[in-house]
């Protein structure tokens, strides 16, 4: 049962609209269904309730929960539905309030709510996060004040006095919450380096987010080191550390998983969503919920967050309960709420989707304070129908799936209750910064030890390709090519030593991608994910992706390549370029200037778009217009116009599109493909590429042309039957080792036609 | 030649190490007050979303039908490798959206398809023209496309009086969003519209060029009888972090009749760092007698990275 009602003079005689729902439901199990009532109805059957409990709490609300505080966001249906939509909140408009803090005492119905961001300087403000101190005595929130264009940080006591601005500028400070130490740690979209623009996302179309810390005064602000996507929703574990979620963008990954790291923003590390541990898109909001102890007797942790898809579900979903187990590996998720749709599709009438929980009372009691909405909670459902989501808070039991109304008020969505408790302060995690280094050292005792490379070999990689990622910001028009990939540039190679291991210096706070490569100069290994870490931070792990939970013994004491010294790739940024395209200098590979005078010089005279052996040929038709496209296997650099499908811009060569593939995705009935075009290139990958296969390349490491990727065979075009003479006369040729390392190395970093060495002139 | 092959997804498409999307529901109407039945047509499995991919022409429809900008933005997002002609008919016409995000992403997407050229072309023609409402549509849209060829036509449409302030304003922010310094002048001369609407965004704009290093070319916005123009020039000024118009920052932040633009200036001088010592009496004034708590609190912040 449950209904809307008028109250009065719950807040200093300011009239609210609540709708009380005082009825329960089942997560998923059944409609909780909603019933006009007068607040005197509701009175009533709280007295029942008071009659279970010592006090005017919601029952089930643990005794030592006397009062909780929350966040009230105008209730919406846009704006939000992006997992990373954080500053487009629409507040402060002619006829709409704003988002307030405030407090829930007792946290029941006709609990007394007091606001605590009152003051006049917060009218029609949106406030989008917040966290209590440690001793639950201070109150820090991002919030955009009416009238500015940005979300900046506040604090205050926490009873709503002393409002303080920490702080400021034309970039938006999000998700504050309190780290030991007296430090706030946040995200921002604040320039990290200066003079370099912050990256945008993989659309490339919003500036990220990244990481920061500063004092409770706003003083002392540490920008972090940078992931080349959005970090958001930050919660801070009992050790110290702080668990993200971390938007993941390299090739073909695309999801939000979590990820942890001191709240001195080092050693950032996968916690949650890969490697089998997640099923869903993206987790986000997640909460400390317990501390257990794993098979060797460790502390790890449990948390509960939102399981959700990227879009359209305006940042709610299920609910998982998470346990770390310290290992992105052994992570394990428990599904509270089964019914609840982990995707983009409309959540059901009774079912609906949570927001957010905080864990309340003894933990193994599986109870939260949470945020539930019912009904379809998407976007597009909601547009069509012109109505918003209505989040309110319930008491939920993880257990049983019960859940009972706390509080709602139609106009606002009510999120992120936390209940006003003092909590212990955990120690400060940080590891080890060497003062005055400017560089990030990076390295691994054995690479061979891995859980994502279980076929790695040792000996079967001999080197560790380091790249640095980025994206559009520097000045490039649209996208680096048709593959997925970020924009790459190679920082350098360094040797894995006889242990296995291998160390490098590389520049701080520049997302970094690595690579193992065999002697062929191929990727063995990639591991598709960026990583970074701040000047002076060291970073060894055991492993390429180890297990971390298992011991790592070196022998006799050190690694090789600790003895040999981390070999150098910081250079400044400035000449992050190729010099020449040569296997020591080259750093990015453009394809019209390095790839393309090789393709001339030695392909296109017979992969000349002519229709010979040698030039396949298949035609796209676009069935919805009813045009067609002969595509024929062509070499040659000219710009090629693709007339067919708008997918494309013409600013790619025709040799561009016949390796790589037009890239397309088709809808379905949509295509018809006459004839059956091959994919040469597989973007990230150039020892699967059919083209590398073909061309055979020679052992590059060391370098001896007649051992080849493939014993036996000759390289093409030697390969070729009838004769070894050019059709435009020369004899043919095969690659030369620097010619066919460019195109290898152009393929494992995305098969991408733009990079630094070609962009547009800043 | 070979057998025709009708294939529904090209073969060309990467091989993913991830699920791939769920198709959308093929459920061309929704109504709300039937959601049950249909929804539970709806797939219930896990769902990896992949960057630019899993739409379809259908779901764009419905998308675009709902009105919801959430679900326009995020349907045209996944849309992006998309191969659909007929598409470009229906998004083509979101251009000229009421809702900025819509047009924005609706350009967006375009820019990745083979009729940007003509589109491009459209805009700038739009530009020439006295429509403000299309001339400002049109600078959204080549703003989104990023083009350096389209500064000049954006150029002379932020200089022609004949069109709103508003259309001006969004000429400003597109080239500012195009980012090269070859609008470095056309957004100094926006800075010193008598406009405040123009002014603002010309000052928006500098902010977004790379390599913008010419601070003292914007100083006199500093004295624009509009708050807001002024609280952009002082953020011109903290962004770029250079030395440059200490005295006038001071004496903003000591006798501005807006807090907000007290408060900023602070914050300003205090990016500067060092380089602003000078502002420290000014800056411990503000930080202990200022009206305002948050000019106060923001004062005391810049105080502190004054010695940095």
């Amino acid at each position: 049962m449950g209904g809307s009602n008028v109250m009065r003079g719950q807040h200093e005689g300011e009239t609210m609209r609540r709708s009380l729902a005082t009825g329960s439901g089942r997560t998923g199990a059944g409609p909780v269904r909603k019933r006009g009532m007068r607040i005197a109805l509701a009175a009533g059957s709280l007295l029942l309730a008071l009659g279970c409990s010592n006090d005017n709490s919601t029952p089930g609300i643990p005794k030592d929960i006397t009062s909780v505080i929350f966040l009230q966001r105008l209730a919406r249906n846009d704006g939000v539905g992006n997992v990373f939509d954080y500053t487009s909140y629409r507040s402060g408009e002619p006829g709409h309030p704003g988002g307030r803090l405030v407090k829930l005492e007792p946290p029941s119905p006709d609990g007394k709510l007091t606001v605590l961001t009152g003051d006049a300087m917060f009218e029609r403000a949106d406030i989008m996060a917040w966290d209590l101190s440690f001793d639950a005595k201070m109150v820090v929130f991002s919030a955009r004040l009416q009238g500015a264009n940005r979300y900046h940080i506040f604090t205050m006591q926490v009873d709503g006095t002393t409002p303080r601005q920490i702080t400021e500028g034309d970039r938006d400070y999000i998700y504050p919450i309190f780290v030991p130490g007296g430090r706030i740690f946040f995200m921002t979209n604040e320039v990290v380096e200066p003079g370099t623009p912050q990256f945008t996302d993989e659309y490339e179309r919003q500036v990220t987010a990244q990481v920061g810390t500063m004092n409770l005064d706003g003083t002392a602000v540490v920008l972090g080191p940078r992931n080349v996507s959005h970090r958001v929703a930050p919660t801070l574990l009992p050790d110290g550390r702080v668990l993200i979620t971390e938007w993941r963008h390299l090739g073909d990954v695309n999801d939000g998983h979590l990820r942890i790291m001191n709240a001195d923003m080092t050693a950032v590390r996968e916690a949650f969503g890969g490697e089998g541990s997640g099923s869903f898109n993206s987790y986000l909001k997640a909460r400390y919920v317990k501390t257990k102890k794993n098979a060797a007797g460790k502390d790890t942790y449990q948390v509960v967050t939102i399981a959700t898809s990227r879009d359209m579900t305006l940042q709610s979903g299920k609910l998982l309960l998470v346990d770390l187990n310290e290992t992105e590996k052994a992570a394990t998720a428990k599904d509270m709420t089964p019914q609840v749709p982990g995707g983009r599709e409309p959540s059901l009438q009774g079912v609906g989707r949570y927001y957010d929980a905080e864990i309340v009372g003894n933990p193994d009691d599986e109870l939260f304070v949470a945020s539930w909405a019912d009904g379809p909670v998407q976007s597009e459902i909601l547009g069509m129908a012109g109505t918003n989501p209505d989040f309110g808070l319930y008491l939920l039991n993880g257990k049983t799936g019960q859940r009972s109304p706390i509080f709602n008020d139609s106009t606002y969505w009510d999120v992120q209750a936390r209940p006003v408790k003092a909590r212990t302060e955990p120690p400060v995690a940080s590891s080890p910064i060497m003062q005055g280094e400017k560089s990030f050292t990076i390295g691994a005792l054995n690479v061979f030890d891995s859980s994502i490379f279980p076929n790695l070999m040792p000996g079967s990689a001999v080197k560790v390709r380091v790249m640095e990622g980025f994206s559009t910001e520097e000045g490039f028009p649209d996208m680096f090519g048709l593959s997925e990939f970020d924009g790459h540039s190679r920082l350098g190679e360094v040797p894995i030593y006889g242990d296995g291991s291998f160390a490098a210096k590389v520049p701080a706070n520049v997302p970094i991608h690595l690579q193992l490569i065999d002697k062929f100069g191929m990727s063995a290994a990639n591991e598709a994910v960026w990583f970074s870490g701040r000047a002076g931070e060291e970073r060894f792990c055991g492993g390429c992706h180890e297990d971390r939970g298992k011991a790592t013994v070196v022998a006799p004491g050190t690694t090789q390549a600790v003895q040999h010294g981390a070999l150098d790739l910081d250079t400044p940024r400035a000449m992050r370029q190729s010099t020449s395209y040569s296997y020591e200098n080259i750093r990015g590979v453009p394809w019209d200037l390095a790839i393309q005078p090789v393709l001339d010089a030695k392909c296109a005279d017979c992969h000349d778009g002519s229709n010979r052996p040698g030039n396949p040929t298949y035609t796209v038709v676009d069935m919805t217009t009813n045009t067609m496209q002969q595509f024929t296997f062509d070499l040659r650099g000219q710009k090629m116009v693709i007339n067919v499908g708008e997918r494309m811009t013409g600013d790619f060569t025709a040799s561009y599109i016949s390796l790589v593939g037009l890239e397309m995705e088709f809808g379905e009935n949509q295509v018809m493909i006459i004839g059956e075009p091959k994919q040469y290139v597989e973007a990230g990958s150039a020892v699967t590429s059919e083209l590398i296969k073909r061309l055979n390349p020679p052992q590059r490491f060391p370098l001896d042309t007649n051992i080849r990727l493939r014993p036996g065979v000759l390289p093409h075009p030697l390969d070729l039957p009838g004769g070894t003479t050019r059709p435009g006369g020369g004899p043919l040729e095969a690659l030369t080792p620097e010619e066919y390392y460019r195109l290898i190395l152009n393929i494992d970093m995305g098969a991408q036609f733009y990079f630094r060495e070609n962009k547009e002139a800043p | 030649m070979s057998t025709p092959k009708v294939m529904a997804r090209c073969r060309w498409m990467r091989r993913s190490t991830q699920p791939r999307e769920v198709r959308p529901m093929k459920i061309r109407k929704i109504w709300i007050a039937l959601p049950a039945g249909l929804l539970a047509l709806s797939p219930l499995l896990p769902m990896n979303a992949q960057a630019g991919r899993g739409s379809s022409p259908a779901a764009i429809k419905r998308a675009i039908s709902s009105g919801s900008v959430d679900a326009i933005e995020a349907e045209l997002e996944r849309a992006e490798h998309l191969v659909c002609a007929s598409c470009v008919d229906d998004i083509r016409p979101l251009i000229d959206n009421g809702n900025e995000k819509v047009r924005k992403v609706a350009a967006w997407w375009l820019a990745r398809r083979g009729v940007r050229k003509a589109i491009a072309t459209e805009m700038q023609t739009r530009l020439g023209g006295s429509d403000s409402t299309l001339a400002r549509n049109a600078a959204d849209v080549l703003g989104e496309f990023r083009q350096t060829s389209a500064i000049s036509s954006l150029t002379t449409a932020l200089k022609n009086g004949g069109l709103s302030a508003e259309a001006r304003a969004h000429c400003a922010a597109a080239i500012g969003k195009i980012g090269h310094l070859n609008g470095e002048t056309a957004l100094i001369e926006a800075a010193g519209n008598a406009d405040a609407t123009v002014a603002s965004a010309g000052l928006t704009g500098l902010r977004s060029l790379r390599g913008f290093s010419h601070p003292a070319a914007i100083l006199s916005a500093l004295s624009s009888s509009d708050a807001n123009v002024r609280s952009e020039a002082v953020y011109v000024l903290g962004h770029v972090k250079m030395a440059v118009g200490v005295t006038e920052l001071m004496n903003l932040v000591a006798t501005d009749p807006s807090a907000d633009v007290r408060k900023r200036a602070a914050w300003a001088l205090g990016e500067m760092g060092s380089g602003a010592a000078a502002a420290s009496q000014t800056l411990s004034t503000a930080a202990t007698s200022d009206a305002s708590p948050l000019v106060r609190s923001i004062a005391q912040v810049a105080l502190a990275k004054l010695s940095h």
